[in-house]
């Protein structure tokens, strides 16, 4: 059998992004092999093809999808051919210190599905490509059906990565939020921490077009300094989800005291940080950086999704499907943001 | 003769049966007169702020009657915190005029709190915070910022009497401050630092985690470093590294159970396997080195850096990729001040506290007591009013 992937060969050769059609290899124990339905473009993949990440060359990138198995060497699961899947960026190792305290994502024999070389394995390594293999320290999860794919394809960064900073997240009465970021993240966290019970929930962003979606998630759009103003000292949280580090002072200000802030997006190195200590201290601030997540967060993103398919519009924040041959293209309209994601489905042989 | 002698001896047997009775009474009901005379001025030392003629001035003042829930004391011994230091030397503002110095060890002399078990004669150590008990802040047990936050050594001289500060004779214990006894076992030069040092110890010990043959990095050889060691210690970290600038310090630091740090190579060794770092010397050019060495999934503490001048010269990305937790601690909550008496009572023995105090100065004196902390030579510099005899 025979799969396609699309080799990303780095910013600076003649061909970005050249296909190439290879033997799909035996499974070894615990491996699962999949083709992909629907992959998404996350925006640190947009971020390696402008050149602010830099990742390892050749790779196949792509990260987030809906998956179908077509064979696996998992006997003690219930898995099926046929099943829909989604599946943990991670791959981990279940013994090191960190996979034994719960942070999977910092194994110390960690592999990151696209984001490896391309001689890493089978190369089978990241979504941008007609099949996946996936390894024996992989968790999946099923997709009911209720889900479909178009919804499915961003858990496995977005939704996942959300779940895990949920989890630094008190319930608390009367509870106020502020969400720094309007794309994708943004709109899943402002629904996730609506779910929670925060009673007001502030989001703010570049996109003004993204704040009908900002109400229809459950939370305040925000494009009014006055709020900002006279909430000051008076926001329980507040969750950087925007990758920009000049968002972090104002923040800091509308925090109060004893409250958390959550770093999600600045995971870049253009992310210098204008404050002092004794903003922190004075105010008993606690700030957590949140950096993919781990298994559990995974479960956790798709019995949300169920639960809550019904109540809030996540199709209509993803936008249009390209074929895998035009990725290219599909990139660069990511890059525009007009949509919180675009698809990428590859023609299966 | 003999008739009226015994008589005069009966009616003075009743009399002070009588008076016991009343002395009693009074001592259950806790009212506001004991048996001796209720001083009726004590002295302060007002700061004037550094720009003044004299920074420093002593002033004799009534002492107020006592309301519901205060209590009187005088001050047993005071120690000069590196705070306070900061004030006189303009890199801190306070209010002035004011009564500045805010870690003490008192006695009660007397106490409008009736329900409490309170005695004259009681030594207490005393939360730097008055807090109200009833704002959000309070009921979530973040007493330090509750919304009518009074701070000894922190207040104007002409908020309430004026003795809100350790640097007097006397101090007048508000209704929201929390106190409690010191036990025996702790001389009274161990006892003063307990309100401010080790209480805010113990508040930021509140966030460290058991860690399995855990290590860490106290970054500061002062009074906050020392304690933060053997509170680590004794939390069951296995490996405490601490670093200053003092390298006469080092002896106290394997003394508190800590590795004495002033050599880089280690540091490098270190990288990415420390669980907790602690900032306890207040300038900020350590994180970064903090943040290097703190294992995925670290905790970062900000203790000291209480100041202006801490810019911090880190990425987003740094604390992001390592999935770090930093968390602010200033001052402390009421039960940080229990623990804090627990501890240093159940390790009294264990580490040389006494060692860390240096030298007694007299109220007086203390323009020249605060220079010789700004040398840094002592963990602590001591003040002692001179205590009206009552």
């Amino acid at each position: 059998m025979l799969g396609e992937r699309i080799v990303f060969n780095g910013l600076n050769s003649e061909k970005m992004f050249s296909s190439e059609t290879v033997p799909l290899p035996e499974l070894a124990p615990g491996e699962i092999l999949v083709k992909v339905r629907l992959a998404s473009i996350c925006m640190s993949d947009v971020h390696t093809t402008t050149g602010q990440r830099v990742e390892p060359t050749p790779s196949v990138l792509g990260h987030e999808a809906v998956v179908e198995v077509v064979a696996h060497r998992r006997p003690e699961s219930d898995l099926m051919k046929g099943d829909r899947l989604t599946f943990s960026i991670a791959d981990s190792c279940a013994k090191c210190e960190f996979c034994l305290k719960g942070l999977s994502q910092k194994c110390t024999k960690l592999f990151k599905y696209g984001h490896a070389k391309l001689s890493d394995g089978s190369g089978f390594n990241g979504c941008y490509a007609s099949h996946i293999i996936i390894r024996s320290g992989t968790h999946v999860v099923k997709i009911p059906n209720i889900i479909f794919d178009r919804c499915a394809a961003p858990i496995n960064c977005s939704l996942a990565t959300v779940m895990c900073a949920m989890e630094f997240v008190p319930k608390i009465k009367n509870g106020r939020a502020f969400v720094q970021g309007d794309g994708m993240l943004g709109l899943y966290t402002s629904v996730v921490l609506h779910e929670l019970g925060y009673e007001t929930v502030y989001c703010s962003g570049n996109h003004i077009q993204r704040s009908q979606f900002i109400t229809r998630f459950g939370a305040v759009p925000l494009y009014n300094d006055e709020i900002l103003i006279e909430e000051t000292n008076k926001i329980d949280v507040v969750v950087e989800v925007c990758g920009v580090s000049n968002v972090v002072n104002d923040g800091i200000k509308l925090l109060k005291p004893g409250g958390l802030y959550l770093f999600l997006g600045m995971v870049h190195p253009h992310s210098d940080l204008h404050i002092t200590g004794e903003q922190i201290i004075r105010k008993c601030l606690m700030i957590k950086g949140i950096h993919n997540y781990a298994p559990r967060h995974l479960d956790q993103a798709v019995d949300f999704l169920v639960k809550t398919i019904d109540k809030y519009p996540y199709e209509e924040v993803v936008g249009p499907t390209y074929d895998l041959s035009d990725l290219q293209n599909a990139i660069k309209i990511a890059t525009e943001k007009t949509f919180a994601r675009v698809l990428v489905k590859p023609n299966m042989k | 003769m003999i008739v009226s002698r015994i008589l005069i001896r009966s009616f003075k047997q009743k009399y002070s049966h009588i008076c016991r009775t009343l002395c009693s009474a009074q001592k259950s009901n806790a009212t506001t007169h004991t048996e001796k005379t209720y001083p009726i001025s004590g002295t302060r030392t007002v700061f004037n702020g550094i720009n003044s003629q004299t920074m420093f001035a002593p002033q004799t003042a009534l002492i107020p009657e006592l309301t519901p829930g205060e209590i009187l004391v005088k001050v047993r011994l005071a120690s000069i915190c590196m705070s306070d230091v900061h004030t006189i030397r303009g890199q801190r503002i306070e209010p002035t005029p004011s009564v500045l110095g805010h870690e003490a060890i008192v006695e009660v002399v007397t106490h409008r709190r009736p329900e409490s078990d309170l005695a004259v004669g009681d030594r207490l150590t005393f939360s730097i915070a008055d807090s109200c008990g009833q704002c959000e802040f309070c009921l979530t047990g973040l007493n330090q910022k509750c919304i009518k936050l009074f701070k000894y050594g922190h207040a104007k001289l002409s908020d309430g009497s004026g003795y809100n500060g350790c640097y007097a004779t006397h101090i007048i214990l508000r209704r929201g401050t929390h106190v409690v006894k010191i036990p025996e076992i702790i001389s009274d030069r161990c006892a003063a630092p307990i309100n401010c040092s080790l209480a805010t110890a113990m508040c930021a010990m509140e966030y460290v985690p058991k860690a399995k043959n855990g290590r860490a990095f106290v970054q500061g050889d002062g009074m906050l470093g020392l304690y933060t060691c053997a509170a680590l210690r004794e939390h069951g970290f296995e490996r405490v590294y601490c670093s200053g600038t003092r390298l006469q310090r080092s002896k106290f630091i394997e003394h508190f159970g800590g590795i004495p740090l002033y050599n880089d190579e280690i540091l490098e060794e270190e990288t990415n396997k420390i669980d907790v770092v602690v900032e306890v010397c207040g300038v900020s050019n350590v994180v970064n080195d903090g943040l290097r060495l703190l294992k995925p999934g670290g905790v970062y503490l900000f203790v000291g850096m209480v100041h202006p001048h801490s810019q911090l010269n880190i990425t987003g990305e740094q604390i992001i990729r390592k999935c770090l937790t930093i968390k602010g601690i200033h001052n402390y909550a009421p039960r940080h001040l229990d623990q804090a008496v627990q501890f240093l009572e159940k390790t009294f023995k264990k580490y040389p506290y006494e060692e860390l105090i240096g030298p007694t100065y007299d109220l007086s004196d203390l323009s020249q007591a605060m220079q010789i902390s700004i040398e840094k030579r002592y963990g602590r510099v001591l003040v002692k009013p001179n205590v009206l005899t009552s």
